[in-house]
């Protein structure tokens, strides 16, 4: 390496799965022990993992992140969760991150909307939260029956498509609710996208801070290959359009800038 | 590497002098500046930029990309910020950095390419790579390097307007490889890049309302399911051009290097392996020193038995 280098240089990182267990229908929980600490990562930011002889590495959100600890909840979709979920305590993966941009934490009263895998970065945020002592409700919403101590959720408000566990519905049915119940100042996101785009409008509607973390495929994960590129707007200006890529700009945005699909 | 060793790993591309022969390739390495929490660019043999029109370009409407066996598709559609903005606020950045760049233009028309080449004469800059395969663009680029005529004009008039390095960037999706490559350096190019991504679809199939529904994602094919095709692309190329020929398509180890150059390339861009593995151009880079170191030779040219 070049001794006049100034900046850091990231390289990936090996880590050692510790726990990989499903927490619900096709949901699961993936506990690893990183070489490196991963003492910077923030709720909103996620890593890039390399699944087996893939070309593109898969993005997880950091569902939780303690020094060389982290954790991320994923869904079994395509070839590379299906190699997450086969990997067994003890196995290696090879991760870069954390990356992107966080949340920002502010000191108002917040709710946080999780859907699905999307709880991974609230249950982050919540333990954040917690540490200092910003009042917060937590909903998180799912299909079906999830078991909350395996997810390692906080206490949160569950919320669940057919009503087996918690309160039956849509989450997008009880955020209203809770704004006005909570007297909510701040809204942060994560989930299916039109849970957030919904989560969007009621906030604009009720002139509320929202922030979404947007969870998307991408091919390179640190901004050169415009794969993940979406349509923003400027809140004072919305006319005009501006391209944004989630993984280099998000994937946290102001909800009420994104031009939703 | 901790013992100064006397090897040269230069190699030249008409005017340009790199250093190494590892370049990265259009589109898989930003404007450099996003790779330098991964990899020292100065240490690499030259970047190419992302494809840049004559205007900005939105690109194409999400999904974009698509993983495949051993590959990537891509239908980005030179999403750019366009050839002015490019100038003014990423040029001085990559004026600023120890490294030699590689400009890709894309036109959709003959004149716009004439233009774009025009622009980089006036900015003196030093090499530029036609992208005349781009297959995810509705106009231009796979079509101009396809039809011999054309792309013989069209180079041509390019050559008139620009003094520096010319490389023209190929697709392998041609019936006369041959024909097309001594066209390019008639026409006075200085270097032939090949191959751009071969135009490729994926299809997932989902059973509903007991019949099949597809969804298809169509655009270029990168990543090492292609190498086998570059590989014979070029070694088919070699014989009949004396220009440099810059070899691409799935490089991932050391090897796959030593392959291309094997079959006549000069030097070699990384593309799609930047994203597997953001550090690998570098890691290339110091894998060919230590090539040469542990063989005892002093050069590249000392490696392989070639003419060219």
């Amino acid at each position: 390496m070049n001794a006049t280098m100034t900046k850091q240089v990231k390289k990936a990182t090996l880590a050692t799965v510790t726990a990989n267990h499903k927490v619900s229908h096709n949901t699961y929980r993936l506990c690893v022990e990183s070489e490196k600490d991963l003492i910077e990562s923030q709720p909103g930011q996620f890593v890039s993992i390399l699944c087996n002889k893939l070309v593109v590495r898969r993005p997880f959100s950091v569902a939780f992140a303690q020094g060389n600890y982290f954790e991320i909840i994923y869904k079994v979709r395509g070839e590379g969760t299906k190699y997450i979920e086969n990997l067994k305590k003890g196995a290696q993966i090879n991760f870069i991150g954390p990356l992107g941009s966080a949340f920002c934490i502010e000191n108002k009263k917040s709710l946080l909307i999780g859907g699905g895998v999307g709880i991974g970065p609230m249950m982050f945020l919540a333990q954040r939260f917690k540490g200092q002592n910003i009042p917060y409700t937590f909903l998180a919403g799912f299909h079906s029956n999830i078991n909350t101590g395996l997810a390692g959720i906080p206490e949160a408000v569950l919320i669940t498509d057919d009503g087996t566990s918690g309160k039956k519905g849509s989450i997008v049915d009880y955020i209203k609710e809770y704004i006005e119940k909570d007297k909510v100042e701040k809204i942060y996101t994560c989930g299916p996208e039109p849970v957030m785009k919904k989560a969007s409008v009621i906030a604009e509607e009720m002139d509320i801070c929202i922030e979404v973390a947007i969870e998307r495929f991408f091919a390179c994960s640190v901004g050169v290959c415009m794969g993940c590129s979406i349509d923003t707007k400027d809140v004072e200006n919305p006319e005009t359009l501006i391209k944004k890529r989630i993984c280099k700009h998000g994937p946290v945005f102001d909800g009420r800038t994104i031009i939703w699909e | 590497m901790g013992v100064k060793h006397n090897i040269d790993l230069s190699v030249n591309i008409g005017k340009l002098k790199l250093k190494n022969p590892i370049i990265t390739a259009s589109g898989t390495f930003g404007y450099a500046d996003e790779f330098e929490e991964y990899v020292n660019v100065s240490s690499l043999g030259a970047i190419v930029t992302k494809g840049i029109t004559l205007h900005p370009r939105k690109g194409n409407p999400q999904p974009r990309v698509q993983d495949v066996n051993n590959g990537l598709i891509n239908r980005i559609g030179l999403e750019n910020m366009g050839i002015y903005p490019f100038i003014e606020q990423k040029l001085p950045i990559l004026r600023a950095k120890n490294i030699s760049f590689i400009i890709n233009i894309a036109g959709s028309s003959e004149e716009e390419y004439v233009q774009l080449a025009k622009i980089c004469q006036n900015k003196s800059i030093e090499a530029i790579e036609m992208n005349l395969s781009c297959p995810n663009v509705k106009h231009g680029c796979l079509e101009f390097g396809k039809d011999p005529d054309t792309l013989y004009r069209l180079i041509s008039n390019v050559r008139e307007a620009y003094q520096g390095t010319l490389i023209v960037k190929l697709t392998s999706n041609v019936s006369y490889p041959t024909q097309i490559a001594k066209l390019v350096q008639k026409a006075g190019a200085n270097a032939i890049s090949a191959i751009n991504t071969v135009k490729a679809m994926h299809v997932s199939l989902n059973y509903n309302n007991s019949k099949f529904e597809k969804t298809t994602i169509q655009g270029g094919l990168s990543g090492p399911a292609i190498k086998p095709i570059a590989l014979s692309f070029i070694s088919e190329i070699r014989p009949v051009v004396d220009i440099p020929i810059i070899g691409m398509g799935g490089i991932t180890y050391i090897q796959d290097v030593l392959e291309f150059l094997s079959v006549g390339a000069n030097a070699v861009q990384i593309g799609t392996a930047n994203f597997t593995h953001p550090t690998i151009s570098e890691q290339l880079v110091d894998g060919l020193g230590e090539i040469l170191i542990k063989n005892n030779k002093t050069n590249l040219k000392e490696c392989f038995n070639r003419r060219k």
